[in-house]
């Protein structure tokens, strides 16, 4: 009782009341009602056109929108200048100007929020671009823009974070960077909004909620969403063709199933909570294993797969 | 009376426009403008046009159609007629103003939609700016880099070419000011342009399309004369007040204190219809332009989605 309390007294960081957005006949957000308390950390998962860039943008007052959005109490349509002081944003495809340097950009950045350049360098370095500060956008990578984007939403030391599928195009090194980055953010009590895709970052979220059409189909805390699914995971074994009837075996007592092989690969599928043991029993059994690569599975994929099969109702939709 | 008919709806109309802009822009304001990100927007905005290859080219061609070589010659030969400056600015009036919007209306028609086409204005707008404090960036940047490469182009040639007398100077800046105007008006239109378009090539064709039909039209003469002969000289008058080109150049000959010989058939409507209020009015005329085309182009883009 006194959590609730707590929860019903705090202001919350995002409060979406009644919002709706429509694309002339299309509906992209439908009367949608949400509040996201202080500290949480918000994963939003959806098909596409579910609307999750849509809800994002209104947030940040860049759509026009019927409704209300308050963002620690300022209304985004009244307020829009003291609403986006408490945001940072980093976006989906790292729009940033080609010609201008990483330095360049924090500078502007920093114009844009009506402050000095006293934070520049402390932002730069904790993602690890003071020393690239003077590349030019377009000399860097993917996942240098993304590391860029970050820094520059951090400046003004915004409560609210809104991260708008940050990882789309970054490699498997830069998203465990970013989960790194990510994971220093939430010690440091940030709200954080995220739209994504990626690897892991279901289980660093405090909050899943699901998109669809423009509404909010279902929402919970993730192992609870985790439970309701069968998460697999794909493993890839590089074996010699005679030893794949033997492997295929030995797997599938394991506990792997839906076996696949192109002749060098041999593809299975094993349930996420085993496919260590699965790993391990192959790795000890009699047949040499030149090579073996792990596909994680991802919780945003796997609920909107099911999603997409029509499993998930509107059992604890916020609306 | 009748003949200030006009002016007064083109006044009202510039009001209501003017007046109903400051209203949204102030309306739910809490705190002041965030002058800081307008100057950031405006800086910005203005070193990425400055640095555009197009505007380069352009206080080139100016410099060089104002610069006038034959008279350089003559000069050097201490031979210039005395009427040399009149001629010369009648010329450049002819040949140069048609052209001024080319250099605003590519800029500034590429400049909204280019950033919402890359992302960019996202990025912008996710930061505490206003809808219209980034229009207010954007419009002023381009305005001010545009006419930087007027006032370089046209002031280096005048320097050049008018150094026999500082007191012709006087018709130089003239020129120069309302070629600010005329450019101002074309970076709101301009702007309008970029705001409807979705696609950065629309926006330049588009862009061209205004300068074409402008200056196409801007060659009013006879249509000024076959409208005035069916419709009367107010009727006529109303024809040159709908191109921006054509107001701005007759304002220039009214404001250069070219003589009669200069006078184009639109000038003389002007002069007909207003007599001796005709400069401060034209110079009315082409200021509510300057407000009209800004004052859409800002109520556009706030009721616009930004991404």
């Amino acid at each position: 009782m006194q959590q609730l309390a707590t929860q019903q007294n705090e202001v919350p960081v995002v409060s979406i009341q009644n919002v709706e957005k429509r694309y002339g006949k299309f509906t992209a957000l439908s009367k949608m009602s949400l509040d996201i308390q202080p500290g949480a950390h918000i994963l939003i998962l959806g098909p596409n056109g579910a609307g999750k860039t849509t809800l994002i943008k209104s947030i940040m007052g860049i759509l026009n929108f019927r409704g209300r959005i308050l963002i620690d109490g300022i209304d985004v349509n009244k307020d829009p200048r003291g609403a986006k002081k408490v945001i940072g944003y980093v976006p989906q495809n790292y729009a940033f100007y080609e010609a201008l340097t990483i330095y360049d950009h924090a500078v502007l950045t920093t114009r844009l929020k009506n402050l000095g350049r006293e934070q520049i360098e402390e932002k730069l370095r904790l993602v690890n671009l003071w020393d690239a500060r003077t590349r030019r956008v377009r000399a860097c990578s993917d996942g240098m823009k993304q590391r860029l984007g970050i820094a520059l939403a951090l400046i003004g030391n915004p409560k609210l974070l809104l991260l708008d599928e940050p990882t789309s195009n970054v490699d498997l090194r830069g998203q465990l960077e970013f989960q790194k980055i990510l994971r220093s953010l939430l010690k440091q009590g940030k709200t954080m909004i995220t739209t994504s895709h990626l690897t892991g970052l279901g289980e660093l979220a405090t909050e899943v909620i699901v998109l669809d059409r423009g509404k909010i189909v279902t929402r919970g805390p993730p192992d609870e969403l985790m439970s309701r699914l069968s998460v697999n995971d794909t493993i890839f074994l590089r074996v010699k063709e005679a030893d794949e009837p033997g492997i295929t075996k030995l797997a599938s007592d394991l506990g792997a199933f839906d076996f696949e092989s192109d002749g060098d690969w041999l593809r299975a599928t094993v349930p996420s909570k085993i496919k260590l043991g699965v790993v391990k029993g192959l790795m000890n059994g009699p047949y040499p294993i030149a090579d073996i690569i792990i596909e994680r599975s991802q919780i945003e994929s796997e609920y909107v797969k099911l999603l997409q099969s029509g499993a998930v109702g509107m059992r604890d939709g916020g609306n | 009376m009748a003949s200030y008919d006009l002016l007064y709806g083109l006044v009202a109309i510039a009001i209501v426009f003017a007046l109903s802009t400051i209203y949204l822009f102030a309306r739910g304001k809490r705190s002041q403008v965030n002058a800081l990100g307008v100057w950031g927007i405006l800086t910005f905005t203005y070193k990425e046009a400055i640095r555009t290859k197009w505007v380069l080219i352009f206080g080139v061609i100016f410099f060089l159609l104002a610069v006038d070589i034959p008279d350089l010659y003559l000069s050097a030969a201490g031979n210039l007629p005395p009427e040399y400056l009149k001629q010369n600015i009648s010329d450049l009036l002819s040949v140069a103003f048609p052209l001024i919007p080319l250099l605003p209306l590519p800029v500034g028609a590429v400049s909204i939609v280019d950033e919402r086409e890359s992302g960019t204005l996202q990025y912008l707008l996710s930061n505490p700016v206003t809808k219209g404090e980034f229009f207010i960036g954007r419009a002023v940047g381009i305005l001010l880099a545009t006419t930087t490469v007027i006032i370089i182009g046209f002031g280096a040639a005048a320097m050049v070419s008018f150094t026999t007398g500082i007191s012709n100077y006087y018709s130089v800046i003239m020129i120069m000011l309302f070629a600010t105007m005329l450019n101002a008006v074309m970076v709101g239109i301009a702007l309008i342009v970029s705001e409807f378009s979705k696609r950065k090539a629309t926006a330049m064709g588009l862009g061209l399309m205004v300068w074409f039909v402008l200056a196409v039209v801007s060659s009013l003469d006879q249509l000024v004369v076959s409208v005035n002969l069916r419709a009367g000289a107010e009727a006529a008058l109303t024809l040159v007040l709908l191109d921006p080109i054509e107001t701005a150049r007759d304002l220039t000959i009214y404001g250069a204190g070219l003589g009669a010989q200069e006078q184009s058939i639109a000038s003389l409507v002007g002069l007909h219809v207003w007599r001796n209020n005709v400069y401060p009015f034209t110079f009315l005329s082409v200021v509510v332009w300057i407000v009209v085309t800004f004052a859409i182009g800002y109520l556009v883009f706030r009721h616009q989605d930004a991404a």
